[in-house]
C-alpha cells in the first residue's frame, strides 16, 4: 500500500503536475488578476492634437506611461497602447477667441481585450506646464497649451491620469497582454 | 481675508495634487464663493459648474446657457450656477449675435467647469462658452454669486 502511494507521488513529481484536490483553494498565483474599477493608470498622449486641425470624434493614440501592478504581479505593462478621442473642438476666432479642445481616453488594448478607461485628468507627473490643468477632468484649460498663437495644442508626450471604467480580470502570466 | 486664505489653500492643494498624480477634483478642499460652498455632487451624476467672472466687458449683457429646448442659467457678470448632469454627451450653447456650442461628455461623480465670457461681436457682444478648470474657478470664487432661477426667487 505504501509502495503504491510512493509510486503515485513519484509519478506526480516527474510529470510536473500540481494536483489540486477538489475543494482545495487554488494557489494565489493561479488566480486571475482582478483590476478593480477606478484603478488609476498613467496615460501619455502620443499624437499631437491641435484645435486648428482636429475634429470632434477624431481618434488618437495613447500609451500606458507606468506599469500597473496588483499584489506584486505585473498586470498592465508600460507601453500598452490605446485610443483616445476628441470630444469638443473649436478653432480660434477673431476678437481674441482662443481655440478650445477637450479630449477623452477610451480604452487600453491588452492582448485581445479592450480595457475601458475614463476620468482623464492632466498633470499627472513630470509635466509642470500642465499643472494648471488640475481638476479640469478631461478639459484642457486655455493656459496650459497655448503654444501656437491662440490655437490650443496638446503636444505628443503630454501625460495625465485616468481610471478603469470597469473591473477587469486578467490571467496571471509572465507577459501580460501578449497575444 | 479668511475666504481668500481658503481659496489660496484650494489652489495650492490643487497644484500639489496634480503633481502627485491624484488629480481628482472632488477630493480637494471645498471651494467657497460669496454664496457659500459648492453644493455636493449628486451620486451617480456629473456636476457641471457654469460661471461668468465679473468684467466690465459686456457687463450689461447676459449669458444664457441652453441645452436643447431648456434654458439652464442666465448668468450676469459675476454669477455661477451648478447643475447635476446625467453621464454622457451634452451640448450646451448660448444664443445671441452668434450661437456658441460646447460639446461636453461627462462622467459620473466628476466635476466640470465651464466659463462664459462676453467677447467682441459685430453689433453687440457674443457670449462664448469655453472649457475651464477648477483652479480658474477657485481663483475667481470670492467674486462669484450663485445665480437663482426666477421661479426660485
Amino acid at each position: 500500500m505504501s509502495a503504491t502511494l510512493a509510486a503515485a507521488l513519484l509519478l506526480t513529481t516527474v510529470s510536473g503536475i500540481d494536483a489540486v484536490a477538489p475543494g482545495e483553494a487554488v494557489p494565489e498565483r493561479q488566480m486571475p488578476l482582478e483590476l478593480p474599477a477606478k484603478t488609476a493608470v498613467e496615460i501619455e498622449i502620443t499624437d499631437t492634437i491641435s484645435s486648428k486641425t482636429a475634429k470632434i470624434g477624431d481618434l488618437f493614440t495613447i500609451r500606458l506611461a507606468e506599469p500597473v501592478r496588483i499584489n506584486g504581479h505585473l498586470a498592465l505593462p508600460i507601453g500598452l497602447t490605446g485610443v483616445g478621442q476628441v470630444s469638443h473642438v473649436a478653432k480660434a476666432g477673431w476678437g481674441g477667441k482662443p481655440g478650445e479642445l477637450i479630449v477623452m481616453v477610451r480604452y487600453l488594448q491588452c492582448g485581445i481585450e479592450r480595457i475601458p478607461i475614463g476620468r482623464f485628468h492632466f498633470g499627472a507627473s513630470g509635466e509642470s506646464h500642465t499643472g494648471a490643468a488640475f481638476g479640469a477632468s478631461v478639459i484642457v484649460p486655455f493656459a496650459g497649451f497655448l503654444i501656437d498663437g491662440s490655437e490650443m495644442i496638446l503636444p505628443a508626450g503630454t501625460r495625465g491620469n485616468a481610471k478603469l471604467s470597469a473591473a477587469v480580470a486578467l490571467p496571471v502570466t509572465d507577459q501580460p497582454c501578449s497575444i | 481675508m479668511i475666504r481668500r486664505a481658503i481659496v489660496r489653500s484650494a489652489v495650492i492643494s490643487a497644484v500639489l495634487m496634480a503633481g502627485s498624480g491624484i488629480a481628482i477634483a472632488q477630493d480637494s478642499a471645498p471651494i467657497v464663493t460669496k454664496s457659500g460652498a459648492l453644493p455636493a455632487p449628486e451620486a451617480g451624476k456629473a456636476r457641471v459648474v457654469f460661471f461668468r467672472p465679473g468684467s466690465i466687458m459686456g457687463a450689461a449683457l447676459g449669458c444664457t446657457v441652453h441645452e436643447g429646448e431648456a434654458e439652464l442659467a442666465r448668468l450676469g457678470s459675476g454669477k455661477y450656477y451648478v447643475i447635476a448632469a446625467e453621464p454622457g454627451k451634452h451640448e450646451y450653447f448660448t444664443e445671441g449675435e452668434a450661437k456658441d456650442r460646447l460639446a461636453l461628455e461627462v462622467e459620473s461623480d466628476e466635476t466640470y467647469f465651464v466659463k462664459c465670457k462676453i467677447g467682441m461681436g459685430v453689433m453687440s457682444g457674443r457670449a462664448n462658452l469655453s472649457p475651464s478648470d477648477q483652479a480658474t474657478f477657485a481663483g475667481k470664487a470670492n467674486g462669484l454669486t450663485l445665480w437663482t432661477p426666477r421661479a426660485a426667487k
